[in-house]
């Protein structure tokens, strides 16, 4: 895992502190000014990122949690799901949310039940110049439910493109436990095609999630083995991971 | 090939004179630019995607056909996107992908082209000028961006799941989209400096002959002193000003830009009266420039590449070929003769300053730079043996001349106030004349005459 990119360990100190405050609070991220709020503030901004404003919510119950399963408040808080130092322009936003109940991004996808046995989620949102990348990690009870988790995603994934027609393809990506790269492509007007690029990885009782989505031409939709961006993203996902829990690598 | 866009001291000696195919131009050129004034627009500012309206904008469009026109051989997609997540100014008919392979060279080197062209400095030193009158707010581009709202940047790594390796992708602010900026409004603005010109030529010394281009596009004249102030149509429908000049044989010759964008010509004689235009073919982007000596008609023209073309009349032989003279000019040119031996022809390079190239004794020296700072072309004509003066528009609207005898003096401003650049005819050992227009649409003079100095404007 050496030479990965460095992580936002200033995200991961303020997030942890929302996180510690509110317990299994939401934590919103957005491009603009540090604002309070009465139920928790981070301190500090992003260095090299967008100001960050952080609000928390009343806790949520996990609903997939596991009946005597202690929760690790913090965890996914700690998580920095986009890598610092990249964003210096006005033309991108992020957000984040730690929430064990919130749903997988699978985009127009119908959201699917809860998953069973889940600890702790943490998911976020980057809108750029063109494109939208959705990064989430998901932390399991026991290996047998992030399994479920893993699996149920990739099927959720496989009947949304059967149900709008869309073309998918998938392929190893040599991530993790288990790891597949999956690219579905859906055809626009004008001989473009609405491509949305899919990494999900486990590692143990740990399901990652990265997202890329774009506009491509006929002819250079990326073959799942191709989509390398976005398996970065999951690749560095799991090198956070490391760094946040390494007792989960 | 393409020819370096440079016009400051390249040497380009007779032997890499070239033959300009009349009405086409360099494959892969960038395209032509209008002539701006120096007003500009700032940079836009980022205001992204957030409705959904994506049929094409006017903008938009516009562009598209100015970059399709110059590489035909290139496509991009005119059909508007659904709306279907993410951001994207497709979505707003504010975006259009040009479908370059950055693996073909042949297509690598039209999007350098073209990338190169909207990102440089103009004559007036403006950064990054055409980006900024086009109204462009980024462009990505073989996994790298270039954002007006951050151009000190350059350009910088876009972390975006397509690498942008098979098309450009150009976003544009609303106004660019509206056609709002400059490239719309301060093109006509420019064309005005070069439309308004008038042009003038001493029959005798007695009358003066004063050419326009008037409403519609007609071509007028004038013939002072006895005229002076009525204006006679003479038909026609000229895009520029027109240059005029009268040889030893009696003939009174008239060139311009048609509206087909070709330089025409049109020819009074006393036996036959005005014969009809004639268009010589060849595509030229500004008003042409004539001057003659010994039977000799030398006309010099900007090119639709922004180069100097020349070519020459002779009774016996006809017209000859046109040599490309090479250059970026931003105005249109100018040229007289000082000497049996030597023809000066000027221009206006793309740092808005003056250059010069000269034929002595029938081989082209290089391009040399005078200076300044010009918001016309020049003007230029010889009042006396082996002198020449020019006369352009500076930046604060006034009028500055400088005369090369034996060596070039220092700047002179003539001061005034013009709307046009100006234009000059002379009688040899007597009078050099400069004539504007002003903003009421009266005509300027000013005479200067040896012995005596400047008379100073009076409008006529």
């Amino acid at each position: 895992m050496s030479g990965l990119p460095h992580v936002g360990r200033t995200v991961r100190v303020a997030l942890a502190a929302v996180a510690v405050a509110a317990v299994l609070g939401t934590v919103v991220v957005v491009a603009g000014t540090p604002t309070a709020t009465p139920s928790g503030t981070s301190t500090g901004t992003l260095t090299g990122t967008p100001a960050v404003t952080s609000t928390v919510t009343p806790a949520v119950t996990p609903t997939g949690s596991s009946p005597g399963t202690p929760t690790q408040p913090g965890r996914a808080s700690a998580i920095s799901l986009f890598p610092e130092g990249e964003v210096v322009a006005p033309d991108v936003s992020r957000t984040a949310a730690v929430d064990v109940s919130g749903a997988w991004p699978l985009g127009a996808c119908a959201p699917g039940a809860p998953d069973r046995g889940r600890e702790d989620f943490v998911s976020g949102t980057e809108r750029g110049l063109e494109y939208t990348r959705d990064l989430a990690m998901g932390w399991y009870a026991d290996e047998a439910s992030a399994v479920i988790a893993y699996d149920g995603v990739l099927a959720r994934i496989e009947a949304c493109a059967a149900s709008t027609g869309a073309t998918i393809e998938s392929a190893a990506s040599g991530l993790g436990t288990a790891g597949v790269l999956t690219t579905v492509a859906q055809p626009g007007a004008g001989g473009e095609s609405d491509v949305s690029i899919y990494a999900i990885t486990r590692i143990g009782r740990v399901v990652t999630l990265a997202v890329d989505q774009a506009t491509f031409y006929d002819g250079t939709v990326p073959a799942p083995a191709e989509a390398t961006i976005t398996r970065g993203h999951a690749e560095r996902l799991l090198a956070e991971l490391c760094l946040v829990d390494p007792a989960r690598c | 090939m393409r020819r370096t866009p440079h016009l400051v001291a390249t040497a380009i000696g007779l032997a890499l004179v070239l033959t300009v195919v009349p009405g086409a131009g360099p494959a892969g050129a960038a395209p032509t630019e209008p002539l701006f004034p120096e007003q500009i627009e700032a940079y836009a500012e980022y205001d992204g995607q957030d409705t959904c309206q994506p049929a094409f904008k006017p903008g938009v469009v516009a562009f598209t056909q100015i970059v399709l026109a110059e590489y035909p051989e290139t496509y991009g997609p005119l059909s508007p996107r659904a709306c279907s997540g993410g951001t994207s100014e497709h979505y707003e008919g504010r975006a259009w992908d040009w479908m370059v392979d950055s693996y073909d060279p042949a297509d690598a080197a039209r999007a350098k082209d073209l990338l190169d062209w909207l990102l440089r400095d103009d004559s007036y030193a403006n950064d990054h000028a055409l980006v900024r009158r086009l109204g462009l707010m980024y462009i990505i581009w073989n996994r790298q961006v270039w954002r007006a709202y951050d151009p000190d940047a350059g350009w910088r790594p876009y972390s975006g799941p397509n690498p942008h390796t098979d098309h450009v992708h150009f976003s544009f602010s609303w106004d660019g989209a509206l056609q709002e900026t400059s490239w719309t409004t301060l093109a006509e603005l420019g064309q005005r400096l070069d439309q308004a010109r008038v042009a003038a030529t001493w029959r005798d010394r007695d009358r003066l002959d004063v050419f326009r281009r008037g409403r519609g596009g007609v071509l007028q004249q004038s013939i002072w002193p006895d005229g002076s102030g009525s204006w006679i149509n003479l038909g026609g429908q000229l895009r520029s000003g027109p240059a005029a000049v009268w040889s030893s044989n009696h003939r009174l010759w008239i060139f311009a830009q048609g509206t087909d964008g070709t330089l025409h010509q049109r020819v009074w004689s006393r036996r036959s009266s005005w014969r009809p235009w004639r268009s010589s073919g060849l595509q030229i982007s500004a008003a042409p420039a004539v001057a003659t000596r010994s039977g000799r008609i030398d006309v010099v023209v900007r090119t639709d590449v922004g180069s100097v073309a020349h070519r020459s009349w002779r009774h016996k032989g006809g017209w000859s070929k046109w040599d490309d003279l090479g250059g970026l000019v931003t105005a249109p040119p100018a040229v007289s003769w000082s000497s049996r031996h030597r023809l000066d022809v000027l221009a206006r390079g793309a740092t808005g300053q003056l250059h010069v190239i000269s034929e002595i004794d029938r081989t082209w020296t290089a391009w040399g730079n005078l200076g300044g700072a010009l918001t016309s072309g020049p003007a230029t004509a010889s009042v006396s043996p082996e002198q020449v003066t020019v006369v352009v528009r500076g930046t604060d609207g006034a009028v500055y001349q400088r005369t090369r005898t034996g060596s070039w003096a220092g700047w002179t401003g003539l001061g005034g106030s013009h709307v046009s650049g100006p234009a000059t005819a002379a009688i040899r050992n007597r009078r050099l004349d400069v004539l504007t227009r002003d903003v009421s649409g009266g005509t300027l003079q000013n005479t200067y005459r040896p012995g005596t100095g400047w008379t100073g404007w009076s409008l006529e």
